[in-house]
């Protein structure tokens, strides 16, 4: 087990130092414009260019520069510093995580307390008028686009300009430390719109693995020694279905403290997803690799604990 | 009735075989089969109906909007409310209203299909034929190529979708474009940018199917009569992977699809020379309180669009017999 995971971890360092050298072609070596145009501003003059650019060292040779790139990376956790704001990205991405993270745990709630309900009960009642109809309407919210989603929420609930001032609006997010009441009431919609595609997609995952599963001759043999159907479908038929739910969910949850820009951005909640979206806006590249290098990391994790759990509670695995 | 010769037709014998009250067994190719219970699902066949609806829409769009509307670029700023200047919604000159600078919302989205279905099926084609071919190569030499290849897979998969999405437009969205103008700014990025996230998902599932593939008698069979690595990798082998790329590709065009509208929303899409469903659901954000129909609209297209897609993809997976094609 040690040995597995000890594979597991060293597999992920590597993995962290390869899309860190992979963020470094897509940044420094991808685009023909010149980065240190963008850092000196519109009106710089071609002196003013040439000192940022040597100041940002992108007058050295590029393997030298990938060297400090990495070298900052690894030694010193340093992502560079932003162009628009000339704050170390590091910082920055650490002050907007508290954020994040309230934006991904509310949804993360809701779609596992509505989607796996939701799964079970349109598997026991498979090809009836429920399961058609709650099938149908899974469709629908996976092809919504959330940010159209979160528009329409805006328009129908917001406390300020809302056909029914019910949750808190776009700009309304506070810190949860400064006002959990706000905290909570700014969060509500955000939360829904955001866990909407994710319900959708548990419930279909819930109700493919369980179907599948209750046609296992374990199932039937659980039948055949007389437990009752409720039984047989919570004790033996969900404890096999859930399994890889738990593991998508784990991935997924690494995925969003990465950030949810578009719920971000729609909503205005100032979490990496919206600062993401904001560099853009202002070709803040150290902003925007800091940005992605942030979200790989929290994926590979996410992918090491998974892997690491999983091996834990099945030895097959462990090879 | 006389014995029959064993060799050669015997009409009487063949009468007697397909006697009325026995069934008459017909062979079906693996594609009557599809048909048979694709024209089943009336739910797959509407959504194909609604498809073919949306591309006629995006061919025609320029002749549509000549006959019935205004052009998607000219602005019409009588449309405007005089004293505040905001636009005006749907009314019967302007079928879905007008956006803030007084153009046409209707022609707009009719437009934005063409950019959008435009978009979504040049990358999904260029994602597939790559990711079949390295999927196909992976598969069928193991050892160090497919090591390679996987490994690398594994680290595209490891970054966050569309913020990888995000750098690689925004590198690429100032200059020249990526790789010295190889790859211009607007639909050029935005194809390279979905063409580059989606190929991986498609080499895995062609990886494995290959693996197992490659161990069939059939390709025994095929290089025991002389036949080299690319005929059997192209004559062999491909044919068999028709129905999962079929499969794998009906399922992945939606999803390109919300990805180009989530780019164009996000503002490194295809850029605001051209109407995108994504581009006026970013314009409408700023006025969707005063304006419904500017952001109502174009979101409605790309939620039947999208659902269109996906429930056709359904339809054809569970056609194709679910048992054998796996997409997870």
């Amino acid at each position: 087990m040690v040995r597995y995971a000890m594979r597991r971890i060293l597999w992920g360092v590597l993995m962290l130092l390869v899309v860190s050298a992979v963020t470094f072609v897509i940044f420094y070596l991808l685009p023909s414009g010149d980065p240190a145009a963008i850092r000196a501003g519109r009106y710089a003059t071609p002196a003013r260019i040439a000192q940022v650019r040597h100041q940002l060292g992108l007058d050295r040779p590029i393997y030298y520069q990938f060297w400090l790139y990495m070298k900052g990376l690894v030694f010193h956790f340093n992502f560079g510093t932003s162009f628009k704001t000339n704050l170390p990205v590091r910082d920055t991405l650490f002050a907007r995580l508290p954020v994040t993270f309230s934006v991904a745990i509310g949804a993360v709630i809701i779609w596992m307390l509505i989607g796996i309900p939701v799964g079970v009960i349109s598997a026991i009642k498979s090809r009836s008028w429920l399961d058609r109809a709650t099938m149908g309407a899974s469709l629908v919210a996976i092809s919504a686009p959330v940010y159209w989603l979160g528009l329409i929420a805006l328009f129908l609930f917001a406390k300020d300009i809302g056909v029914i001032h019910l949750f808190g609006g776009a700009n309304s997010y506070v810190p949860f430390t400064q006002d959990p009441a706000g905290w909570f009431s700014s969060l509500i919609l955000p939360w829904f719109v955001l866990a909407a595609a994710f319900t959708a997609f548990y419930a279909r995952m819930v109700r493919g693995n369980l179907i599948e599963t209750m046609s296992e001759d374990y199932i039937r043999t659980a039948r055949a020694k007389g437990l009752s159907e409720r039984r047989v479908i919570f004790r033996h038929g969900l404890r096999a279905a859930l399994t890889p739910v738990v593991t998508m969910a784990g991935l997924d949850i690494g995925a969003l403290l990465g950030g949810a820009v578009l719920t971000e951005t729609v909503f205005n909640i100032p979490g990496i997803g919206r600062l993401a979206y904001d560099s853009i806006t202002g070709s803040d590249l150290p902003m925007i690799q800091g940005t992605v290098l942030f979200g790989a990391f929290f994926i590979i994790t996410a992918n090491l604990i998974v892997d690491i759990l999983y091996a834990f509670l099945d030895p097959r695995v462990r090879y | 009735m006389s014995t029959p010769e064993l060799i050669g037709r015997d009409d009487e014998l063949v009468e007697e075989i397909s006697a009325p009250d026995a069934e008459v067994i017909v062979g079906r190719s693996p594609w009557q089969l599809f048909w048979v219970r694709f024209r089943e699902d009336k739910v797959a066949l509407a959504s194909l109906g609604v498809i073919g609806l949306i591309v006629l829409i995006a061919i025609f769009a320029p002749l549509i909007v000549k006959a019935i509307a205004h052009p998607p670029s000219a602005e019409y700023p009588q449309a405007l409310d005089p004293r505040f200047g905001t636009p005006s919604g749907p009314s019967t000159t302007f079928f879905f209203g007008v956006d803030k600078v007084g153009e046409d919302v209707f022609s707009r989205v009719l437009y934005g299909a063409r950019v959008s279905l435009e978009v979504a099926l040049i990358s999904t084609a260029i994602a597939v034929a790559v990711g079949v071919v390295m999927g196909m190569i992976a598969g069928f030499y193991r050892g160090v190529t497919d090591t390679l290849i996987s490994r690398f897979i594994d680290v595209m998969l490891a970054f966050p979708v569309l913020l990888l999405a995000m750098g690689i437009a925004s590198a690429c969205s100032f200059g020249n474009g990526c790789l010295h103008g190889l790859i211009q700014p607007g639909v050029p990025t935005v194809v390279a940018v979905i063409a580059i996230i989606n190929w991986t998902y498609i080499a895995r599932i062609i990886r494995g199917q290959v693996m197992s593939l490659r161990e069939k008698e059939f390709v025994e069979a095929a290089r025991a009569s002389g036949a080299g690595d690319i005929a059997i990798l192209f004559r062999e082998i491909l044919p068999n992977l028709v129905a999962p790329i079929i499969v794998y590709t009906t399922l992945v065009i939606p999803q390109n699809i919300l990805l180009e509208a989530a780019l164009s929303y996000l503002g490194v899409g295809i850029g605001i020379q051209q109407a995108s469903w994504g581009q006026m659901l970013a314009d409408a954000t700023p006025i969707f309180n005063t304006a419904w129909w500017y952001f109502v609209f174009p979101g409605a297209a790309l939620l039947i669009t999208v659902l269109a897609f996906n429930l056709l993809g359904d339809g054809i997976r569970d056609a194709l017999d679910p048992r054998t094609v796996e997409v997870t």
